[in-house]
């Protein structure tokens, strides 16, 4: 009961976060350049083999492709950690040493 | 060691793993991209709910002396969340795969996919945060883990408030 009562926290903090992020994005981009489509593109709305293929699925449909969007993540998190630590040791090294004794 | 702490390692090991195969949907395809996410949302509720203690206690404290050192750490453990959130989001309103099973249509706005794509790297850049953040507990509980008969050695806290569960 519990676990149940803190996995709806949890949900509705994310809900309520989400929310606010959805009313910003919704009321930023309303109304600005027109770039919203009233319509999610269906399959059979594109040719299948035809001249056009919608910009957002262009990579997606060609196989296994080399993971260098992984390697990319895995580089920025391995930077900024190394850097993180580094600073936090440099400083935590400069920091002045408490006297023991008079 | 607990059971419970190589749940969590575990757990977070996957999770992590599970994080960088699901930043390459061009290696995995599409549909596996979307079903993988929503399970990380899973797996991420579960280290929250580990972690349970913990979050109830900084939040209590937040404003304390004492909890001066986690602080920081509770800031981007928040924004970790929020970014994660922005993430779900706006893969969800540019799916492909799973709203279409639920057989739900959402209009779609082109801004969410470079949400989508800029929330990824500052997720990056806070987990590479995170991570670094608990480095000494990780470091910690691999050593304990592939050398056994050395006496477990106290990971230094990274949080003035230390965690019950980093003690075996």
């Amino acid at each position: 009961m519990k676990t149940i009562f803190k996995i709806l926290l949890i949900l509705v903090v994310a809900v309520m976060i989400g929310g606010t992020f959805y009313g910003a994005v919704t009321a930023s981009s309303s109304g600005t350049d027109g770039t919203i489509l009233q319509e999610r593109p269906q399959p059979g709305d594109f040719p299948l083999d035809g001249e056009f293929t919608p910009p957002d699925r262009e990579d997606f449909d060609d196989g296994v492709q080399f993971p260098a969007e992984m390697i990319k993540s895995l580089v920025i998190m391995t930077v900024v950690a190394t850097v993180y630590l580094n600073i936090t040791k440099y400083f935590g090294r400069k920091k002045p040493a408490m006297p023991t004794s008079l | 060691m607990s059971k419970q702490n190589i749940n969590k390692l575990l757990l977070d090991l996957g999770t992590f793993i599970t994080l960088l195969v699901v930043s390459a949907p061009r290696f995995t395809g599409e549909t596996i991209h979307e079903w993988l996410s929503l399970a990380l949302g899973g797996a991420i509720v579960v280290h929250l709910l580990l972690n349970w203690n913990w979050i109830v206690e900084v939040t209590a404290r937040l404003f304390t002396k004492s909890a001066k050192n986690s602080r920081f750490n509770y800031v981007l453990n928040w924004a970790l969340f929020a970014s994660g959130i922005m993430i779900m989001l706006s893969g969800l309103m540019i799916s492909k795969s799973v709203v279409p099973f639920f057989g739900l249509t959402l209009p779609q706005n082109m801004s969410w996919k470079e949400l989508h794509e800029v929330s990824t790297n500052i997720t990056m850049i806070l987990m590479g945060l995170h991570v670094a953040q608990h480095w000494n507990w990780i470091v910690s509980m691999f050593k304990r883990i592939f050398t056994p008969s050395i006496p477990a050695q106290t990971a230094s806290p990274v949080l003035s408030i230390q965690r019950k569960d980093a003690r075996t």
